[in-house]
């Protein structure tokens, strides 16, 4: 942390109105960048936001200063999501593993020169407990059993919900036309 | 296949793990007011009245331009409105297929937005020309700009010369646009964060007693009753997306009136008089039949007392101040925003006439000093608001109020609230 972070850390933890604004201007578009990957809009994602940072700006008097300033609001941002989810999803549908039938994903040639949007825009279109799950194992790196932890789902839902996450997607992907249908691949081999 | 899915995990994370996006201005908006509000809360009660004199002060100093743009809006709408009912004598030019003709209500042309037109018009006709208005035909049609741009010079000329707007380039945009209320879009309190309402109304109060001694309560109830009052005052509002907290000053006149009224017997020196009681004796002296003489005089001062009424009716009256701390819910459509405001009331006696009999003697009428000066309140209150532009609504608001303690303080044996029904109207300011 940089002896600029550490002064606006020190402002913020003294409720200083500029220093709360500047933090403000300084990270929110990488923490709404997160956001958006949770929220089926815009407008929940901006939702999201002014609650994580709301809660940044509660619970930064309990920050020590050690690690990353930007990852820690990250992490208090992402808990923010996981919490909407959980409240908005009590009744969340469970799927079972054994549901899921063993469809090839033919997702090879997948083009990397996908405009980010459509990326968002097919994940902003899935299910809101796939998108929860595929955001968190495949983007932030969470093992299923952390995920089942924090979603309060099983192992194996959580399993389920992202193989259909990454059909879901493909599916979308094929419809914008970015990725080669099934004949065409089978064609070409 | 573990490769393939991989590869879609690996395309979602590349691209969007450090994606950012910029937030609309409306997320900081909201933010401030929360943390405001997380900082200052403890103190918001005297915070806002503070703003609130502040902002009360700027209305008086008549600072407040509320619209500009309505104004220049409204000055373009009489310059059209003006040019509608002009009956212009134009000149056909020589090389066209039409001759002199009136184009009359350019208004009614003007809305005509690009449709074509057919001028049916007699050669050196001079009475009014239809304006014949022919979707998708060809024949005879001239494009409603032409026909004002080279029919209706005036027009064009009063417009750019005074209003700057050159009309001619591009009339029907122009003048459409100008026509529109622009000022419609949006005008509930939705994106304004502060508002200040001034209102004043009639209330009617409802007199709650309370005691033990019955006897006392009755002659109260009998000789007592309601009367309307009034109130007036500012409101502050903070808004937060549909959400108002709001605080104010308020003067409010709860009044009541009184009947009292006996007849007491009063001692009048005036009338009362001496009361004659006299001894006569008949002296006979024959041949005179006998001559009255007064033997014994007894007199006594008979004392009149006259009947006299002491009235005692008139009216009793207590004046507050009050601040009120209410939380409300608004649904906005766009003309008209309902709101609907609970919470306390505290209030400050600045004046009060009281009488009412005394407890020793009914017939006794007494002022009451024994007053609450401070006196709390529940209050609650829908409002409907109509927008007259983005900055200036009017509203209509009918409260109810209850107070929570007596008027009178504990000294006093009886306790008395008052129900207060009352209508509101006013004006309101958006910031």
């Amino acid at each position: 942390m940089n002896i600029a972070e550490k002064e606006l850390v020190r402002l913020c933890k003294r409720k200083n109105a500029s220093a709360q604004k500047l933090l403000y201007d300084t990270y929110h578009s990488s923490l709404l960048g997160i956001c958006m990957r949770y929220g089926k809009s815009k407008d929940e994602a901006e939702d999201i936001l002014q609650s994580g940072m709301i809660q940044i700006f509660k619970s930064i008097a309990s920050y020590s200063g050690k690690g990353s300033f930007e990852g820690w609001m990250k992490r208090i941002v992402l808990n923010t999501a996981i919490d909407n989810f959980r409240k908005n999803n009590k009744y969340y549908y469970h799927h079972d593993i054994d549901e899921i039938n063993g469809e090839s994903y033919f997702a090879s040639n997948i083009p990397d020169d996908l405009e980010v949007k459509d990326l968002l825009r097919t994940i902003q279109q899935l299910p809101d407990g796939y998108r929860m799950v595929f955001n968190l194992f495949a983007i932030e790196g969470y093992s299923h059993k952390e995920i089942s932890v924090k979603l309060g789902i099983s192992e194996n839902t959580s399993k389920t919900q992202l193989l259909r996450a990454r059909k879901s997607l493909r599916k979308k992907l094929l419809m914008l036309n970015k990725v080669p249908s099934q004949t065409n691949i089978t064609d070409e081999r | 296949m573990k490769d393939e899915l991989n590869h879609i995990d690996e395309l979602y994370k590349s691209k969007l793990e450090n994606y950012q996006e910029v937030a609309g201005k409306e997320v900081w908006k909201n933010m401030r007011w929360i943390l405001f509000w997380m900082r200052y809360r403890w103190i918001l009660g005297v915070a806002s009245v503070v703003i609130l004199l502040g902002i009360f002060s700027l209305f008086y100093i008549g600072n407040y331009n509320t619209s500009e743009n309505s104004n220049i809006i409204n000055n373009n709408t009489e310059i059209i409105l003006s040019a509608d009912y002009q009956t212009k004598e134009v000149q056909q030019p020589e090389n066209s297929t039409f001759s002199s003709s009136k184009i009359e209500s350019a208004n009614s042309s003007l809305l005509l937005k690009n449709a074509d037109v057919k001028v049916n018009t007699p050669i050196q006709s001079s009475v009014n020309t239809p304006i014949e208005i022919i979707e998708n035909d060809n024949t005879d049609k001239h494009n409603i700009n032409e026909l004002i741009i080279n029919y209706n010079p005036s027009l064009s000329e009063i417009c750019r010369t005074d209003y700057g707007y050159n009309i001619a380039n591009s009339p029907d945009s122009n003048l459409l646009g100008y026509n529109r209320r622009m000022d419609l879009l949006p005008l509930s309190h939705s994106n304004n964060w502060v508002s200040v309402n001034i209102y004043a109304g009639p209330a009617f109060s409802k007199t709650d007693i309370s005691g033990n001694n019955s006897e006392y309560l009755t002659t109260r109830n009998n000789n007592e009753s309601n009367k309307e009052g009034w109130s007036l005052g500012v409101d502050l509002k903070f808004h937060l997306k549909n959400w108002i907290i709001s605080t104010g000053l308020n003067y409010s006149i709860y009044n009541q009136s009184r009947a009292y009224s006996h007849s007491i017997q009063e001692y009048s020196p005036d009338d009362s008089y001496y009361n004659y009681d006299t001894t006569w004796i008949w002296a006979f002296d024959p041949p005179d039949y006998g001559i009255p003489i007064i033997v014994e005089i007894d007199s006594s001062w008979v004392k009149v007392y006259n009947n006299t009424t002491i009235d005692n009716s008139g009216l009793n009256q207590m004046k507050y101040f009050e601040i009120p701390l209410l939380v409300g819910y608004s649904f906005n459509s766009n003309m008209f925003s309902f709101e609907i405001n609970t919470g306390l009331s505290a209030g400050y006696l600045i004046y009060s006439n009281i009488k009412a009999p005394s407890f020793h003697d009914l017939d006794d009428i007494v002022t009451v000093e024994q007053m609450n000066n401070t006196t709390f309140s529940i209050l609650a209150n829908v409002s409907i608001y109509y927008h007259i532009n983005s900055k200036i609504s009017i509203f209509m608001s009918p409260y109810y109020k209850q107070n929570l303690v007596s008027v009178f303080n504990n000294d006093y044996p009886v306790k008395q609230r008052f129900k207060t029904s009352g209508l509101n109207f006013g004006i309101s300011f958006q910031f």
